[in-house]
């Protein structure tokens, strides 16, 4: 039944070997995607999701282990040798770079490097490959495509040189496109630019695009699926209409509460997500979003809950799910709650503050119902080198130090 | 973008900072970039002002500029009356204290050698030095006697050249690794009173922090850290630079939560300036939007986002993507063209190459700022909103003739 998809990744899991001990970036991710279809993967810096698009295409670095299942039409990536894999690469499966300053080579002419593929790829002849060159160019809307064949990157602004990146990537027809920030480093009308590119281009080849992005907006309107990543975990996954209706999860849910809105008066208070993410080096024995979480208790600390299907493909990883054991959060939800900020609130009346991220491992490992709260200050711990202090939020009863309530 | 004018100031002795026609210009080998053309701005005390805007508008110049770094090439810079732009030396170093700046990199903003309380203290160090602590004696002693026996060497009274060297090449290391290392710097009590309230106050644990370099700590921390050094001085104004573009969403929602806190408690006025327009509104009293070094539009958020009044907000208002997928099918026209080069920006409206309303008189006229009876103020010659002419202002428009002469 795999072959029915255009990509199958079944249960991978990818682990960097650091000095430090294994660093678990990704763990048990499994999906599909089809022809024509978008699946966006969002989460923060450090869920793994660039890792994840990575590890599919087999571009880690020597230190990574990959380790599950990934059919691209019924080839076996993981695992495949390095000349297998460069057959696919670029033909069939290519990826555009979040950073078009960093991704294309500064002494090498534009040309060259569209062309480079092309050459690797299909016989054509040197005609051929520059007007296939020029052709390409000319659909990613860059004008004077002649002229800029023969241009350096420097010469060209940011978006023209994204839309370069994309081309290279375009240049064989590839049925996979692997999207990771592509427009995190652009302005945001040059954004709208390269996602409408995208999606047009995605639209007359039949692609599948796989759109890596931190940006819940951008996701929202342009891929079918979306998977929130959290901890090197898909958290949630669901099409996109139902994640925005039922979200599940409450990561998710804090996703969505911390992003500031247009269509919200200003000063509007913002929720705040407290602590940190996970240390992938000790991950949380249980859940790995529970010393975050406004709603856990001591079963998530514990016991680590499965992705559960809900049915029409929406999946979460949760015990206590939003919507179910709480009140359901949607767009028109965050809408009605919103606050205005009072002056003179105190900073410690929210959990605005930061946690070390051995604390929130500690938290896991020792008895989950008393976290520690003073592990930061234990300055001979020597093996903590990322420790970083703060003071912990005080949950429930801040000590408001103005005493202004 | 727009014009020129400055009917949107208020009256002058209302403002803690105004900015008028402001003009920034780099000269490079290859012609003089137009960095800033032509702005004018005012800041109430207690407000939030947004500046707003692509990459290359200007925005940060002109933050820049109001602190003279480097000082504007034409205009006026008043804070509380007194032109920052003719002051020199003294002067400008008194005044600066009550001016500071949060710049976009938390981490690369900081001093990696150096300890968080020192890097906070600094402020306060320049402003009232402390005694001379003995490792200066040390070294000025070590330097002083190198330069007598290199003197001595010199006239062959003393055969000891090598070592007059060693000695003062040791004075001047010993000085250095005093003043930039921050070794053996002594911190008064009232100092240390100082930081330890800021780091409290930018919700940082001052016990836990103590002692400690900012590559021990989160971006976010490192973002709380340049605050704290910001609100250290006691300023009346500070420049905030993208101060949340480096970060996560839901630790950008942190700082943005705080930034509002301290504003409140220290009775701070910020300029804020940012590409995200949500971010933007979420933190504004006013917002100015920028298009290639002039301004387009000012005024308060809730208008400017409802009914945008100059054709590029209204572009970059319809390019910003909304994590609502109900707006999939809503047909938005992306913003086509590139942004001019700043060495040869267009005559008259400098939007007008990009801009859907355009005509002859754009190409012409630099638009004036015109109320729009909402107070806003918007400077187009085809605005999306009705505006009311002001005689006063066409006067001023009429004396000020054509623009950059």
């Amino acid at each position: 039944m795999s072959t029915d998809h255009l990509l199958d990744v079944r249960a991978i899991s990818t682990t960097f070997g650091t000095p430090r001990g294994p660093v678990r970036a990704v763990e048990d991710v499994s999906f599909t995607l089809d022809r024509g279809h978008t699946l966006g993967i969002v989460g923060e810096s450090g869920s793994g999701k660039s890792v994840l698009s990575r590890s599919i295409m087999g571009l880690v670095p020597n230190n990574a282990t990959v380790t599950g299942s990934v059919r691209f039409d019924s080839f076996e990536m993981v695992g495949a040798s390095p000349r297998a894999l460069r057959k696919v690469w670029g033909a069939q499966m290519a990826m555009v770079f979040q950073d078009p300053m960093t991704a294309l080579n500064p002494v090498q002419k534009i040309g060259q490097q569209i062309i480079e593929s092309i050459r690797e790829h299909l016989d054509y002849s040197g005609v051929q490959q520059r007007e296939a060159a020029v052709a390409l160019l000319r659909s990613v809307g860059i004008p004077e495509p002649e002229r800029r064949l023969s241009q350096y990157p420097h010469e060209l602004s940011g978006g023209m040189r994204q839309r370069v990146v994309i081309a290279i990537a375009l240049a064989c027809g590839p049925a996979l496109l692997f999207a990771d920030e592509p427009t995190t480093a652009l302005d945001v009308t040059v954004q709208a630019q390269i996602l409408d590119l995208l999606a047009a281009q995605q639209e007359e080849r039949r692609m599948g695009v796989v759109l890596v992005t931190h940006d819940l907006g951008v996701v929202a309107t342009r891929a079918d699926d979306i998977a929130v990543m959290y901890g090197g975990r898909i958290v949630e996954k669901a099409p996109t209409d139902v994640l925005f209706r039922e979200m599940r999860h409450p990561y998710t849910e804090a996703l969505l509460k911390s992003i500031p809105r247009l269509d919200l008066p200003s000063h509007t208070r913002l929720e705040a997500i407290g602590g940190r993410p996970p240390d992938l080096l000790h991950p949380p024995r249980g859940c790995r979003f529970a010393p975050r979480c406004p709603y856990a208790r001591e079963r998530c600390h514990e016991v680590e809950p499965p992705l559960e299907d809900a049915g029409d493909g929406h999946l979460y990883r949760c015990w206590y799910p939003v919507g179910i054991a709480s009140e359901q959060t949607t767009l028109a939800s965050v809408v009605e709650h919103a606050q205005e900020r009072e002056p003179g609130d105190a900073v410690a009346a929210e959990p605005v503050l930061d946690t070390p991220a051995d604390e929130a491992s500690g938290a896991a490992t020792d008895p989950p119902s008393t976290p520690p709260r003073e592990v930061a200050t234990g300055a001979g711990d020597g093996t903590t080198g990322d420790a970083a202090p703060a003071r912990d939020d005080p949950p429930p009863a801040p000590p408001a130090p103005e005493g202004t309530r | 973008m727009a014009g020129h004018g400055d009917a949107h100031l208020g009256p002058a002795d209302e403002a803690l900072l105004r900015v008028e026609n402001l003009h920034v210009r780099f000269p490079t080998g290859r012609g003089t970039v137009f960095a800033v053309t032509d702005v004018s701005l005012d800041i109430r005390r207690g407000e939030t002002l947004g500046l707003v805007g692509e990459s290359g508008c200007g925005k940060s110049t002109t933050g820049r500029a109001i602190l003279q770094l480097p000082p504007p090439t034409e205009g006026k810079v008043l804070f509380e009356g007194t032109d920052l732009a003719a002051l020199r030396g003294e002067t400008l170093r008194r005044v600066r204290t009550r001016l500071q700046m949060i710049f976009q990199d938390p981490i690369s903003s900081l001093n990696p050698n150096r300890k968080v309380e020192d890097i906070v203290a600094e402020g306060i160090r320049i402003w009232d030095p402390p005694p001379r602590s003995p490792i200066t004696l040390v070294g000025m002693a070590l330097a002083a006697v190198g330069a007598v026996v290199l003197l001595l060497s010199a006239f062959g009274v003393l055969g000891l050249f090598a070592v007059g060297v060693a000695l003062l090449l040791a004075g001047a290391a010993v000085g250095l690794v005093h003043v930039v290392g921050g070794v053996g710097q002594r911190m008064t009590d009232a100092e240390r009173a100082k930081v330890h309230e800021v780091l409290e106050a930018v919700g940082l644990d001052p016990e836990a922090a103590w002692g400690r370099r900012p590559h021990q700590f989160s971006g976010g921390q490192c973002q709380r850290i340049s605050i704290a050094r910001s609100v250290v001085t006691e300023p009346d104004l500070i420049i905030c630079d993208e101060p949340v573009s480096a970060l996560d969403v839901s630790v950008q929602a942190q700082i943005l939560n705080l930034l509002e806190d301290l504003k409140a408690r220290y009775g701070l006025t910020l300029v804020f300036i940012a590409h995200d327009l949500a971010v933007v509104k979420n933190v504004s009293d006013r917002v100015a939007v920028m298009y290639l070094g002039r301004m387009c539009e000012v005024g308060p958020p809730e208008i400017i986002y409802s009914r945008p009044a100059h054709p590029y907000t209204d572009a970059l208002l319809a390019a910003i993507p909304e994590p609502d997928p109900d707006l999939r099918h809503q047909q938005r026209e992306a913003l086509a063209g590139e942004l001019p080069s700043p060495l040869a920006p267009p005559s008259g409206c400098h939007f007008r190459t990009r801009c859907p309303r355009a005509q002859q008189d754009c190409v012409e006229v630099v638009p004036i700022m015109a109320p729009t009876g909402d107070g806003r103020f918007v400077a187009c010659h085809h605005p999306l909103v009705d505006v009311q002419v002001d005689l006063a202002t066409s006067g001023r428009a009429a004396r000020s003739g054509p623009d950059q002469g």
